[in-house]
């Protein structure tokens, strides 16, 4: 891919994903805020049933492995 | 105490998966249809006697076969719901390979069979469908009318705890 493409497609995703690093625990750590507003020492797990619901299979995960979701539509921090 | 529980449904489109976790969760029950894209999740909390089950309801896009979901959806399941349309022979013809394929990829997690749609038959056409089905499925279900809908989730929390 071109360099102009990368620069559009960083251009166009970076207002629509947001990163939010968080521990084995889930307290977030990091979040750069972009769609919704977490605040840090939150916990990711008690905020989003999405994430509660994963918990058990997030601490389970191999180092290096990773898990996608194409489509979620699920509620935030209660709203 | 609290446990949390993932719960995934499962079964053709249209079968009623939603109006099913719409009907537990809200309280609600609507005529319209609407696609489910990609999966719905709803959180409803249930007393069972000395513990909460906190479950964690994934309302997944209908499939003909479990094995088109994507594995993610089904990743860390605690239970599963698999809802057949009591109207249409094609949501249950291949359930029993179904429900042993199923097994296979969530070994040790309760599987409820569910036959919905249940308000739109006679006792006597019922009792012929039950007959047709290749497995006896746990619980025939109204969403519409809520027959039966508390009564399959709470089986399945008191089965994951």
């Amino acid at each position: 891919m071109n360099n102009s493409l990368v620069r559009e497609k960083l251009a166009y995703f970076h207002q629509r994903s947001q990163y939010v690093v968080f521990t084995v625990e889930g307290e977030v750590k990091e979040s750069c805020q972009t769609l919704f507003e977490i605040p840090l020492a939150t916990s990711v797990y008690q905020s989003i049933p999405f994430m509660e619901a994963m918990q058990e299979a997030f601490a389970q995960l191999l180092v290096g492995n990773d898990v996608s979701f194409l489509c979620i539509i699920t509620s935030l921090l209660g709203l | 105490m609290t446990l949390s529980k993932k719960v995934i449904l499962l079964g053709h489109y249209g079968v009623g998966k939603s109006s099913l976790t719409r009907r537990f969760v809200h309280r609600k029950c609507s005529d319209q249809y609407s696609t489910t894209i990609g999966v719905n999740i709803e959180k409803k909390v249930v007393a069972l006697e000395g513990v909460e089950v906190s479950m964690i309801i994934w309302d997944i896009a209908g499939e003909s076969s479990h094995q088109k979901v994507p594995q993610s959806y089904k990743l860390g399941a605690h239970g599963v719901i698999y809802v057949v349309d009591l109207t249409r022979p094609a949501t249950y013809e291949q359930l029993d390979t179904e429900i042993i394929n199923l097994k296979k990829y969530l070994p040790n997690v309760p599987v409820l069979v569910v036959g919905n749609k249940k308000d739109l038959f006679t006792e006597k056409e019922r009792t012929d469908i039950i007959k047709q089905l290749p497995l006896s499925p746990f619980a025939l279900s109204s969403a519409k009318t809520g027959e039966n809908v508390d009564v399959i989730f709470t089986e399945l929390a008191q089965r994951m705890v």
